[in-house]
């Protein structure tokens, strides 16, 4: 496993700071120890000072003051009631006690001091003037002793020096006559201390709030305030008083110093609490004891300094130092071994990765075995060639599982040849076969060799590869040799410089030369002689430049008999472009060669006449053409049909019309000029083409020539025969591009017209009315799909009786959709279908429709008559009455009369017979007829007496001119009367103004219909026309 | 000018500039203990400070003779003096002046001097011959000259008793209370601070010059002498309660206010001083508990 150095250098770093967390607190342990220690023996000093002061004051009260006659002079002085006496009083007992109070001053007491029994005070021994203040008030001790009537002692601030005082109860009997105070000043304590412990510098320093409640004003003066703590002041440093402490050194001026700079100092003071502080002082450690002090109602009222040079403190400092160092040494030399350690196991690590890096990227298998045969590794190659998965195979035996000696047949573990030899200490190498996982067997080739490790052999190391590639190239190169040798064309193979090398069996075969008399010689052996140099120039330029050559070659075999072989000549390169050999591949085409020349003459020439047949003329043709094009000449295609010729071969036998055929053909072929071709195309049929022609009379000369060389008689044998020929003639160029089988078409449809007008001549092809006729199929075509598309429509136009306002009816009038062109009338169209068969059923269609859409309309309360037209081809189809009367079948509801159609006076006239019949077989159908533009036809009246028409409708051109044209007014009056007299009805076409229909009405013709009534329309608005026309009806009648 | 109009700008600035103060070494009177000569003179001396921008320095001594010395000797700016010593002083060092005297309880700037007695040990003054007398000090007013003066009235000297010096009046006073001296010689204000130890007053002498602030002239210019003057003059506490509250911490001697004086005044000492030859006492160790 990688141990992260990081996380070495963590756990160090932490260890190194656990193990200095632990000396530093060890160290703070012991200095807090020693402090303890040091903070209780300046506590211990100071209650020693102040005790000994104690006692001496308990023995100078009991035995100075504490007696009977000097409580008489202080009872005598506080109750007499003579001012002078209580004097004189107070004066003796200060006479009295002052040997007392100098002894005292010796052993260093400041104050002897009686306090009265109203707690005022009654005598000073130092400052006697001053008396009589109350005590009570400012002097808790007092008020204490007093209060309790015991003796007290404690530290309190005065009125001038601070210090420790002892105060007795004074008590006569059981009178309390007051108390005695006896104080000393901190100087006395501060020496007394000092005689303890001379190492020890004490000072002290006093509460500001203390001092400043009893000293008097001109007294604070003499204060300084403390640097450890501003609320802390230092009595009299400059020593203006007889009594003051000892002023700090400068030592402890300096280390003060140092600690006002520590907030914990001022932090410890404020809370009252002893604490020692360590401070540095030219190199050496001091040590700073605060010991708190106490005044009676137990507030801190000062401070006791002791300052001293602390060696322990250095000491221990020292020795924390030394053992963090120690310690961290240690440590860093752990770490140090640590990191080698590491080093060295990544080094070995990344060697091992090294190692497996290699064995993995190894291109072979390779295994190791005990002395066993059992496998203790297989690099991933190995796996992969033999197909296990990591740890799948180890701990097998390598023989049985993989191991396939002996084509696989079952070898015995102790028969396996690289174990044998591998435990005899042996190496093993050479091929063998083993077995996949997956079943299949590879070859390998392998090498095995003894495996010792200190001296011991434990196995071996096998190291194989799968050569199944090679194997197979092997195969391969084999099968190429069996190729070479077995192939059935001729192979040879030169060197760089073209000198043969190997030629096989089948060059042996075709050349007649063997190996041994053809190596070292140069391919030109063989040559024939046939080719020339330049032929050979190209040959080998190209096999230079594309490495390749293929063609037929005419060489020469060892016999001298020539022979055309087939030949891939392939110039072998090496991977760097290197020229290594030529390879030529050869084949004897010589009689293929011949058999396809035989084919190519059949396929285009006629076997007879030795004419190019159809095939060749028309590539001729197409060659012809091109020509034609860039020399803007043209070409002339004649269509030769000999007229009657069936009757010589039935007369004659084939043979003589083959012989005639024959002759005539030279004929033709005489004519040809450079250039042209003759063709025979089938039996009679023969083509000529004329290229270069500068005019088409060019071309109709020689057609004229044509026709007088096949006119001439032929002799054949005895026979002396004769025969025409019709040409049809056709150019190029056209208007329109054509190919060459249009050409032969054109040429072959104007020898038809030719035969048909009179044969023995030549017809030229009419290009433009070819052209006619196939734009009338492609109308044709068009119209038909606009039927099959339901592209037509039904237009309708009303009748209009004007007389009476009734409409009569309305004609249906066909209009064509066009899907470009929008709705097309009849006109535009109607032309190409005249004649046609599409007309027809164009009609019946328009019949079936109008007869449908009255039935529509008959649905709907519309119920109006509707005329169709009908041309002349359909009226006079033969079933034409049975097409109606089906038609009228399907519609049974409409009432008689509401169909009818309308012919032209030519249609009737074309079959008049038939045509009468219709009508009248269409009478008893109930369908009238009639004749539509009547007057412009031949309108004969015997015919008008024939045709039973029951309506006449009179052209339009009549109506549009009879205002202006007084003939055609008088030719309409007279039709008009005519009507009349055949008793038929009449309606006018083209009515398209009001003057128009009142001269109508003027003349007896009431039904009209045009544009000035309405135009035609879809057969969905003709309701709503109706409707408005009927309005429009009632308010002009209104 | 213009820079003329400046000057007194310019000296009020170097005048109250506090870089520029002057500390005036001030010698009280050595016939206290030094606690109370801190207590009762210290706050007078801070008021002077607050209101002049000087710094003072006690220099405490035991002796008028040493004040006297350090006086000449330009040691000494200022001194707290009797009417005899500053007499005694002027006749050596002509360039002392007196600044301001300070008023007696009783508003007057004089005050007088008594024989004391304690009294158990009263006695007439006649018959102190062959007693034990105490003195303050040979230049003490009310030292060898008052009580000789006192004693001559009563018909009998102190050439016919044992008189000592002891120093401080209230020394004098006590060490009669305690019987060490029949009788004692001092101020009377002074003397009368332990009538409650029954000490008494058998003679008085007649009104003299209180006690003065005097300055050495060669070290203390006149403007600092006339500002000096002026502020212990303006102290009014008789007539104004804030000075009043002003002087409480000031010394008994000092707080009833000053006036100024001039050395003519002291007329009634020189005369005093006619015809007594004040003995010099050979110098002996100071007192302890002093």
């Amino acid at each position: 496993m990688k141990i992260d150095r990081r996380l070495v250098l963590f756990a160090f770093l932490l260890t190194e700071a656990l193990v200095v967390l632990f000396m530093y607190g060890d160290w703070r342990d012991k200095l807090a120890m020693h402090y303890e220690r040091q903070g209780i023996a300046l506590d211990t000093a100071y209650r020693a000072a102040v005790n000994s002061f104690g006692l001496a004051s308990q023995a100078y009260f009991s035995e100075a003051v504490a007696r009977p006659e000097i409580l008489r002079l202080f009872r005598h002085g506080q109750q007499a009631e003579d001012e002078r006496e209580r004097a004189l009083a107070r004066g003796r007992l200060y006479r009295r006690l002052w040997p007392t109070y100098e002894r005292l001053r010796d052993g260093g007491l400041r104050q002897l001091h009686f306090h009265s029994a109203r707690g005022e005070s009654y005598l000073r021994f130092f400052s006697p003037e001053y008396y009589g203040d109350d005590l009570l008030a400012t002097q808790p001790l007092v008020r204490h002793v007093h209060a309790t009537r015991k003796a007290m002692s404690g530290f309190d601030t005065g009125r001038s020096l601070s210090g420790f005082r002892y105060l007795y109860p004074l008590v006569e009997g059981d009178e309390f006559l007051g108390s005695v105070e006896m104080s000393i000043p901190f100087r006395h304590i501060q020496k007394a201390m000092q005689r303890l412990d001379e190492s020890q510098e004490y000072q002290l320093i006093l509460r500001r709030e203390a001092v400043e409640n009893k000293v008097p004003p001109g007294f604070l003066a003499l204060y300084e305030s403390s640097c450890l703590h501003p609320d802390y002041l230092l009595e009299d440093t400059g020593l203006q008083l007889p009594d003051s402490p000892i002023p700090p050194s400068d030592q402890a001026r300096t280390i003060g110093d140092q600690l006002a700079n520590r907030p914990e100092v001022r932090a410890i003071m404020d809370r009252g609490e002893r604490q020692v502080f360590s401070a540095d002082l030219a190199g050496a450690t001091w040590s700073v004891t605060l010991l708190p002090i106490a005044d009676p109602a137990g507030e801190v009222a000062a401070y006791v300094l002791a300052y001293a040079p602390d060696p322990l403190a250095q000491v221990l400092q020292r020795d924390f130092v030394t053992a963090t160092l120690a310690a961290s040494l240690l440590l860093g030399a752990i770490l140090v071994l640590l990191c080698r350690v590491l080093s060295s196991r990544e080094a070995l690590r990344a060697e091992r990765a090294y190692q497996q890096a290699i064995t993995d990227t190894m291109g072979e298998g390779l295994y190791a075995q005990d002395r066993e045969g059992r496998l203790t590794f297989i690099n991933p190659t190995g796996r992969q060639l033999l197909g296990y998965e990591p740890q799948e195979a180890l701990g097998e035996c390598a023989h049985a599982l993989f191991h396939r000696h002996a084509a696989n047949e079952y070898t015995p573990p102790s028969d396996c040849p690289i174990q044998h030899r591998v435990n005899a200490g042996q190496a093993y190498e050479g091929e063998e076969v083993f077995k996949r996982n997956d079943g299949h067997l590879i070859p390998v080739e392998l090498a095995s060799r003894p495996l010792y490790q200190e001296g011991l052999l434990v196995g071996s190391v096998t190291l194989f590869r799968d050569i199944s590639e090679r194997k197979r190239a092997e195969e391969r190169l084999q099968l190429a040799a069996s190729v070479f040798t077995s192939a059935h064309e001729g192979i040879m193979i030169t060197d760089p410089e073209g000198h043969l090398l190997m030629v096989n069996e089948a060059f042996t075969r075709i050349t007649g030369y063997s190996q041994d008399e053809v190596a070292g010689h140069n391919p030109n052996l063989l040559s024939s002689g046939r080719h020339d140099r330049a032929f050979y120039r190209l040959l080998w330029e190209q096999l230079r430049t594309e490495g390749y050559w293929r063609g037929e070659l005419w060489n020469r075999r060892k016999n001298g008999e020539l022979y055309l072989q087939l030949s891939t000549i392939s110039a072998v390169r090496d991977e760097a472009g290197n020229l290594l050999h030529f390879v030529g591949l050869f084949a004897d085409i010589t009689e293929m060669k011949e058999h396809q020349e035989k084919l190519d003459f059949l396929a285009h020439y006629d076997a007879l006449t030795e004419l190019p047949n159809r095939v060749l003329l028309l590539d001729r043709l197409n060659q012809a053409m091109k020509l034609a094009d860039r020399e803007q000449r043209w070409v002339g295609v004649l269509y030769v049909d000999l007229d009657e010729f069936k009757g010589i071969n039935e007369t004659y036998g084939r043979e003589v019309g083959d012989q005639m055929l024959l002759a005539l053909a030279k004929r033709l072929a005489e004519i040809r000029r450079a250039g042209d071709t003759v063709s025979r195309l089938s039996g009679d049929e023969f083509a000529v083409v004329f290229v270069s022609l500068k005019t088409e009379s060019e071309c109709l000369q020689l057609a004229q020539r044509v026709l007088q060389a096949l006119s001439r008689p032929v002799r054949i044998g005895n026979l002396l025969l004769e025969t025409t020929a019709s040409v049809g003639i056709t150019y190029y160029p056209q208007g329109e591009e054509v190919d060459a089988d249009q050409l032969l078409r054109q040429a072959d449809q104007a020898m038809y017209q030719a035969k048909l007008v009179g044969k023995s001549r030549y017809h030229v092809f009419d290009a433009a009315g070819d052209r006619q006729l196939r734009d009338q199929h492609e109308s044709l075509g068009r119209l038909e799909r606009a039927l099959a598309r339901g592209e037509f429509v039904l237009y309708y136009q009303p009748k209009v009786n004007l007389r009476t306002g009734e409409v009569v009816g309305a004609e249906a009038l066909l209009r064509w959709q066009h899907p470009e062109r929008g709705v097309l009338a009849p006109g535009a169209f109607l032309d190409d279908l005249l004649g046609q068969p599409l007309e027809v059923e164009l009609s019946r269609w328009v019949m079936s429709q109008a007869l449908a859409q009255m039935e529509t309309w008959r649905r709907k309360g519309v119920e109006l008559a509707v005329s169709v037209n009908v041309p002349a081809q359909h009226l006079q189809q033969l079933d034409f009455i049975h097409q109606v009367q089906g038609l009228l079948q399907r519609y049974p509801e409409l009432p008689r009369n509401s169909l009818e159609l309308e012919i032209l006076e030519s249609s009737a006239l074309d079959n008049l017979a038939h045509v009468t019949d219709v009508i009248k077989r269409c009478a008893a159908l109930g369908v009238d007829f009639s004749l539509d533009d009547f007057g412009t036809g031949y309108s004969s009246l015997s015919y008008l007496k024939r045709i039973p028409v029951r309506i006449l409708k009179i052209d339009r051109t009549f109506v549009r001119d009879m205002l202006e044209d007084p003939s055609d007014l008088a030719l309409l009056e007279a039709i008009v009367q005519l009507a009349h007299v055949f008793q038929r009805q009449l309606i006018a076409e083209g009515m398209e103004t009001p003057a128009q229909g009142e001269r109508l009405l003027m003349l007896g013709c009431d039904v009209v219909q045009g544009y000035g009534i309405a135009r035609p329309m879809p057969a969905e608005a003709l309701p709503t026309w109706l409707e408005q026309w009927r309005e429009r009806r009632v308010v002009n009648s209104g | 000018m213009r820079w003329c109009a400046l000057l007194p700008v310019l000296c009020a600035l170097l005048a109250s500039n506090p870089l520029l103060a002057q500390t005036l070494r001030f010698a009280p009177l050595p016939m206290q203990d030094p606690e109370t000569v801190v207590r009762e003179v210290k706050p007078m001396l801070e008021y002077l400070e607050e209101r002049l921008g000087v710094t003072f320095t006690i220099d405490y001594n035991t002796s008028y003779s040493e004040i006297l010395h350090n006086f000449a000797a330009g040691e000494l700016d200022l001194a707290y003096l009797g009417p005899l010593p500053y007499v005694e002083l002027r006749d050596q060092f002509p360039a002392v002046s007196p600044l301001v005297v300070f008023r007696e309880p009783d508003g007057e700037a004089k005050y007088t001097c008594s024989v004391v007695m304690f009294a158990d040990d009263r006695q007439p003054l006649r018959e102190l011959a062959g007693q034990a007398l105490a003195l303050t000090q040979p230049l003490s007013t009310c030292g060898y000259l008052a009580t000789e003066s006192l004693l001559r009235h009563a018909g009998v000297s102190l050439e016919q008793a044992r008189y000592r010096y002891l120093g401080r009046h209230d020394e004098v006073a006590l060490a009669v209370v305690r019987g060490e001296f029949r009788a004692g010689g001092l101020k009377t204000t002074i003397a009368r601070h332990y009538t409650h130890l029954g000490l008494v007053q058998i003679s008085e002498t007649e009104p003299l010059p209180a006690f003065a602030l005097v300055a050495n002239t060669t070290t203390v210019p006149p403007e600092l002498r006339t500002r000096l003057t002026e502020a212990l003059v303006a102290v009014q506490p008789r007539d104004n309660p804030e000075d009043a509250r002003l002087v409480r911490a000031w010394g008994e001697s000092l707080r009833h206010g000053a006036q100024a004086v001039e050395d003519a005044d002291y007329e009634p000492v020189r005369r005093l001083r006619r015809g007594v030859q004040i003995p010099v006492p050979v110098p002996r160790p100071r007192q302890g508990g002093g």
